[in-house]
């Protein structure tokens, strides 16, 4: 039965990954066959020396376009378990639910790989066919290495994505968890740091492996880039350490987001589609600890601008909390956990300001 | 045969169903009866395996159907509003049954004739009477051996519903168990041989059609005088009166009814025939049409 009902997914995903396909393609043809990639040289007069420097490549164009499609496909491909209609239909037809969820990922996952190769390569061979000085070894490392990133953020993404019972819920959790642990990752920082002096975890955009700059879910792609980018243009510039340590933590996030998507998402129940988006993955955790964690990071600017920071916050906040809840008139308990979070991320970015001005809470 | 059992369902505090159980016997038409809310939705659904019960279980022939695909490829199931993309045609909708059902094309055609649908216009140019007949061609085609209908009547114009009579009346030669859950109790009094009454959470009434009308009597009662509920002597279902008239429904032995109403020396009595939709009425609480 699953090969029937998967014969009749590819089917009916047919022309969407054929639009998939050639919007990926063109617009990485686009932005390749317009540029000019031919190395130049040029005298220095300070050191009398010729330097020889190669143009950026257009790598990062389809890696970011896979991004994306990492991004958006897993949503269209999952909303169907928010439409309670859909529900109906499927989960009445004589397939578990573990299958339904697998095949439509795969169907998902086909649909971004195809596109990605194709415009990935298109890419290459336009390069190729124009005057260069890369090392295209470069490339074929990309492309190898950017699949099982792509695997993990499609799978990360169709996780939380999945998590909700509406599709904004499901755009909001996605956006949130893209951040909130960077977030989280520069709130410990500024606790822990002082102006002046080091840091926990390193400052964004360090080498050090737990910069705060690799808890981004598109992290390990951005570095990827990076890195294979300064390959294929024979620069040194680029020397992050340990970076397993970063592409460990994401495949792992990932590994444990296919499975719980397999494995736990069927398990729930078919009733919640369309309802309020209660899980514990979902707002109730997230929007505490958003607010917080947003507070810590702006703690640490001047007082005039952190006031209209914080009013933002607090804005965007009591407005995530009616988009959660539907409504304007929010149940006492959401009303308290808000406040509190309010409270206690003011408090803590108070703190946080005042420690530093102290040299900070361990260095 | 289709048992509930001891079935139990509550949306967070709301409790739809509890300790649900009735049986629906192999090749019957049998017909789910309700006030909204009563549940009739959520049974459906739960029979279907679309929902997991929190308590009980559905049995088709003795299996429980929650992500049982063996038993699930012999049901199907027509919600109150069929899925369909926006951009689907009515060929298009098709597919996903021929996935997972014997579908049999010849069928399909020949209601898709009958009730005079284009399958190649996009479904959104539908009415719901269209999408309606299009989704019972398919129902149809598609050969389960358990059917289960929520509100198929709706949208359904005379001559289509005549049409989907027979096609009922087709299925009923091949066996096919259908339950449809309806608010059209004329209609499902014509189709259905046995029934459930849904009181909300429980079977309030389930068995035969039939056999459930000689339980209750209907008399309108002609007097000389004014009579009040209270001077009949028994108990009444529905009492209504229009000056020295009476209308009323009970429930009881007819010999013993007549006996206390020949003591108020009527000046006639007349026995009315009772209907599904009144039957219905009596069995909810509410008063005899």
């Amino acid at each position: 039965m699953m090969k029937k009902y998967f014969s009749y997914e590819f089917k009916k995903s047919l022309i969407p990954v054929l639009v998939l396909l050639v919007m990926a393609t063109v617009i990485t043809v686009i932005f390749t066959a317009t540029a000019n990639f031919a190395p130049r040289s040029w005298f220095n007069d300070w050191t009398g020396e010729m330097i020889y420097t190669i143009p950026p490549s257009r790598l990062s164009v389809p890696i970011i376009l896979f991004a994306i499609m990492c991004f958006v496909v897993p949503m269209v491909v999952f909303s169907f378990k928010m439409n309670s209609r859909q529900i109906d239909s499927l989960y009445s037809m004589s397939i578990k639910r573990c299958k339904i969820y697998l095949v439509k990922a795969i169907i998902g996952l086909i649909a971004v790989f195809i596109a990605y190769t194709v415009s990935f390569w298109s890419m290459v061979i336009i390069t190729a066919a124009m005057p260069n000085g890369f090392v295209f070894s470069g490339f074929v490392v990309a492309y190898f290495l950017s699949l099982p990133i792509g695997f993990g953020i499609f799978g990360f993404n169709a996780f939380v994505f999945s998590r909700a019972n509406r599709v904004l819920d499901g755009v909001i959790f996605v956006i949130i968890y893209s951040t909130v642990l960077a977030l989280l990752m520069v709130s410990i920082n500024n606790i822990v740091a002082t102006r002046v002096g080091g840091t926990i975890f390193g400052r964004w955009g360090d080498t050090s492996p737990l910069a705060p700059n690799r808890w981004f879910v598109y992290s390990p792609i951005a570095l990827l880039i990076s890195r294979q980018e300064n390959i294929v243009v024979g620069s040194n510039f680029f020397s992050p350490e340990n970076l397993w340590v970063m592409y460990l933590f994401w495949g792992l996030v990932g590994a444990a987001s296919w499975v719980g998507l397999i494995l736990l998402l069927p398990r729930e129940k078919s009733e919640n589609a369309e309802m309020i988006s209660n899980s514990k993955f979902g707002y109730i955790v997230l929007l505490p600890l958003t607010i917080i964690s947003a507070f810590l990071v702006s703690g640490l600017d001047s007082i005039p601008f952190r006031l209209i920071l914080f009013s933002i916050i607090i804005v965007a906040g009591g407005l995530l909390y009616v988009v959660y809840k539907r409504s304007f008139k929010l149940k006492l308990a959401d009303i308290i956990v808000f406040t509190g979070a309010v409270a206690l991320g003011i408090g803590l970015s108070f703190l946080v300001s005042y420690l530093s001005n102290w040299g900070g809470l361990l260095f | 045969m289709i048992e509930i059992k001891n079935l139990s369902k509550s949306y967070e505090k709301f409790v739809a169903l509890d300790q649900m159980n009735f049986k629906i016997e192999k090749g019957s038409m049998f017909g789910i009866v309700g006030i909204n809310g009563a549940g009739k939705s959520t049974l459906l659904r739960l029979m279907a395996g679309v929902m997991k019960a929190d308590a009980g279980e559905v049995l088709f022939d003795g299996e429980n159907i929650y992500e049982n695909e063996k038993k699930k490829s012999e049901c199907l199931f027509l919600p109150d509003e069929p899925f369909f993309s926006p951009i689907a045609s009515g060929k298009s909708v098709t597919q996903l049954y021929k996935a997972f059902y014997d579908f049999d094309d010849s069928i399909f055609y020949k209601y898709i004739d009958l009730f005079g649908l284009d399958i190649n216009t996009p479904l959104k140019n539908f009415s719901k009477g269209m999408k309606r007949r299009l989704f019972v061609a398919i129902a149809f085609a598609s050969r389960p051996k358990y059917l289960l209908l929520d509100e198929v009547f709706d949208g359904l114009d005379p001559m289509a519903r005549l049409v989907f009579k027979e096609g009922l009346n087709t299925l009923r030669v091949l066996g096919t168990t259908v339950v449809i859950a309806s608010h059209s109790l004329r209609e499902l009094e014509e189709i259905c041989d046995s029934y459930a009454l849904l009181d909300g959470k429980r079977v309030a009434r389930t068995g035969s059609t039939k056999n459930q009308y000689d339980n209750y009597l209907k008399f309108n009662i002609a007097f000389d005088r004014e009579i009040t509920r209270e001077e009949l002597g028994f108990l009444v279902q529905s009492f209504e009166t229009s000056g020295r008239i009476i209308r009323i429904a009970c429930v009881g032995s007819k010999e013993e009814i007549l006996e206390k109403i020949t003591l108020l020396k009527p000046l006639i009595v007349d026995q009315m025939n009772i209907d599904f939709e009144e039957l219905f009425h009596l069995s909810a609480g509410g008063q005899c049409v």
